[in-house]
């Protein structure tokens, strides 16, 4: 290990082992100026080339929040997700894991330019509501 | 696939008699062949859980030491949880209904799988020496 | 005066713990018709939601998580549901209540009905949230709130048998004509407006918009130590007043004017008036608090971008979430439903959401991967392990208690 690598032992390198229900599911990302960008509602899996499952995405929304609720609530929650959904589609979000640089009480994305929102219900609401509110471009403080 | 489908999933022998559930999913970041240094994260094998509630917290497969009476609870929760590695699983299916939980099947019955618990000393002895 | 003003941010969490419009009417019908004898449940309660507030503040600080982040994460989606929707709910019952209590609080001052003046309150509110600086707003509210501290002044200038009052203190003993089961019930419900799931959500989401930092330690504690230990004085002043001249003049409190009544007793018109000034500031940082806190827990569990010191547009959906919460309270409080009990209904909701909110942050605390050598001390888990055992109590008897009571009648 570099040292550079010691200083950031949550950056992502081989080797590293995790849970996936501590360390992964329900966590928080955030981008590299630590603003909170969405949670880790799912991972999507895919086979590579031996077969072995792999990580390609993180789910984010609703749509991929539905199935880990389990049973009845999990149901409601799709239902509501497809009736109330601004998107297109009914697949959820995906933020590539190729974008994830750290992994540590958080997950650190860094975004390229222009994908800074990975949800259609943050833009809709910027767009038609809270965006047109006198004020909304000033930062308080 | 995703990685919800995995969690939670039920977990039978070979011969068809269910061994629990899927209480965690363990994943390991291997070097990709372009020597970029990027890694991928992979799925290395599943716990399995003999009980149905026994998930809250998610204290019971990291060894956490405090406060002793959760660490305890947690730590009897887990003992007769199983380490199965990724090339013991036959097939997994999905389920047919959005909400309840997928089915693995195993290759080998579930005396065969080693103990969660001696599996954890396993890995830290391995992080220690990284 | 800088180190008064770095603790701005744990009195006014505080105040809306302590002398929120439900705590300001309950201590005083508490001190009314039960004298001294619940003083322990408050100190009970001041202790608890400090080794909680400094166990979140501390998470804050290292690992930079607020609570409701830390509730989802250990508690996985479905629990951390149900704990959202009891928070929630606590949360928008007291909004609404505030709403109406600073409304009060002006129909004491102008003479003009209070219902009149609830969309006037919740507008600026919202304007406060929408433009004014996190900390102009935590110090203008807080330093206002401690206008309450004339409640104080007016125990001392009672002069009572202070001897007398030490005994009953330490020797509780259920008036004659109270029963056992409304003597608890208003003992949890103290106990729980102490330790109410909000403050916590408020005090760690409000450390992180303040960019807390791991030097920033001693700020948060000071924030703790100080500031929750004033709010609690606040409440027992409140409830001391009401003791030692509501009591024995088997004066029984409804109505928020009778809160002031001792204060008028013993220090006259200058008294009233700054007692007014704080009951105003203390409902007004309680609305702030809790609509902030609905936009928090919502957004921390969904993972949406939060927070108040960024422009609007970028957290646009935190936003619309304090704006609906600010409508809903509104709406409720204008069907002319009274706001002091609709605060003590919350309290059913309360005890769903208090052991789902305190054993995360507990966990959490003790995890070395967040906590790095920052991890609770023994004290710290004795402490919190024990207030666990004493929420989980409380939130197991508070609901058969307020059907046995009818909520204390």
């Amino acid at each position: 290990m570099s040292p550079a690598q010691a200083a950031e032992p949550t950056r992502r390198t081989a080797g590293r082992g995790y849970s996936a229900r501590f360390h992964l599911l329900d966590r928080q990302v955030v981008d590299p100026d630590g603003k909170p960008v969405c949670n880790v509602d799912d991972l999507d899996l895919a086979h590579d080339e031996h077969g072995r499952l792999c990580v390609t995405a993180i789910l984010v929304g609703p749509a991929a929040l539905a199935p880990r609720l389990q049973g009845l609530p999990a149901r409601w929650l799709a239902a509501v997700t497809r009736r109330m959904s601004i998107s297109r589609t009914e697949d959820p979000a995906r933020l590539s894991m190729n974008h994830v640089t750290h992994i540590g009480a958080v997950l650190t994305a860094a975004l390229p330019e222009g994908h800074d929102h990975v949800h259609a219900l943050e833009d809709w609401m910027r767009d038609n509501v809270i965006g047109r509110l006198p004020g909304a471009g000033h930062a308080s403080g | 696939m995703r990685l919800a489908d995995l969690m939670g999933a039920r977990v039978l022998e070979p011969t068809g008699t269910e061994i629990g559930h899927v209480s965690d999913v363990r994943l390991v970041e291997q070097p990709t062949p372009d020597e970029t240094g990027a890694t991928v994260l992979r799925i290395e094998g599943l716990v399995v859980a003999a009980k149905r509630r026994t998930q809250l917290l998610a204290y019971d497969h990291r060894p956490v030491d405090g406060p002793w009476p959760l660490a305890r609870l947690a730590r009897r929760a887990a003992r007769h949880a199983r380490w199965a590695p990724w090339e013991t699983i036959a097939s997994h299916q999905l389920p047919e209904r959005l909400g309840d939980a997928a089915t693995i099947r195993l290759k080998c019955p579930a005396t065969e799988l080693s103990l969660l618990t001696d599996v954890h000393h396993q890995w830290a002895s391995e992080r220690a020496r990284a | 005066m800088k180190r008064l003003l770095a603790v701005t941010l744990g009195i006014l969490t505080a105040i809306g713990g302590f002398v929120d419009i439900g705590d300001l009417v309950a201590s005083s019908l508490v001190g009314a018709r039960f004298g001294f004898s619940l003083v322990w449940v408050l100190i009970l309660g001041v202790i608890g939601i400090c080794v909680y507030a400094e166990m979140a503040g501390r998470v804050a600080a290292v690992a930079g998580r607020p609570t409701f982040d830390l509730v989802r994460e250990r508690l996985g989606p479905r629990m951390a549901l149900v704990n959202l929707a009891g928070s929630l709910l606590v949360t928008l019952l007291t909004l609404a209540a505030e709403l109406a209590g600073v409304a009060l609080a002006i129909e004491l001052i102008t003479s003009v009905a209070y219902l009149l003046w609830i969309p006037a309150v919740g507008l600026v509110v919202w304007l406060v949230i929408w433009r004014t600086r996190f900390e102009t707003m935590e110090r203008v509210f807080g330093l206002a709130g401690l206008a309450l501290i004339v409640f104080v002044v007016a125990v001392f200038h009672l002069s009572p048998d202070w001897g007398g009052v030490l005994e009953r203190v330490t020797h509780p003993d259920v008036p004659g004509g109270e029963g056992m089961p409304t003597y608890f019930y208003y003992g949890i419900a103290l106990f729980a407006s102490a330790m109410t799931p909000y403050e916590v959500f408020f005090f760690s989401s409000g450390g992180i918009e303040e960019r807390w930092g791991r030097k920033d330690l001693i700020t948060a504690r000071m924030n703790v130590f100080i500031g929750f230990p004033l709010g609690g004085l606040l409440a027992l002043a409140i409830m001391a007043a009401a003791a030692l001249v509501l009591h024995p003049a088997g004066i029984a409190v409804d109505y928020l004017s009778q809160v002031t009544l001792p204060v008028a007793v013993s220090l006259g018109k200058i008294g009233l008036g700054l007692a007014l000034l704080g009951v105003f500031a203390a409902t007004f940082g309680a609305a702030l608090e809790t609509a902030l806190s609905s936009g928090y827990t919502v957004a921390q569990y969904f993972g949406w971008t939060w927070g108040k010191t960024a422009a609007p547009r970028t957290a646009s959906r935190f936003h619309a979430v304090i704006i609906v919460a600010l409508i809903a309270g509104m709406m409720l409080m204008l069907t002319g439903v009274d706001p002091i009990k609709v605060t003590e209904y919350s309290l059913v909701f309360a005890a769903v959401a208090l052991p789902l909110t305190y054993l995360p942050i507990l966990v959490v605390a003790n995890d070395p991967e967040y906590m790095g050598d920052s991890v609770n001390g023994r004290l710290a888990n004795v402490m919190g392990g024990t207030y666990l055992i004493v929420v989980l109590i409380a939130a197991i008897a508070a609901i058969p208690l307020m059907l046995i009571t009818k909520a204390g009648l």
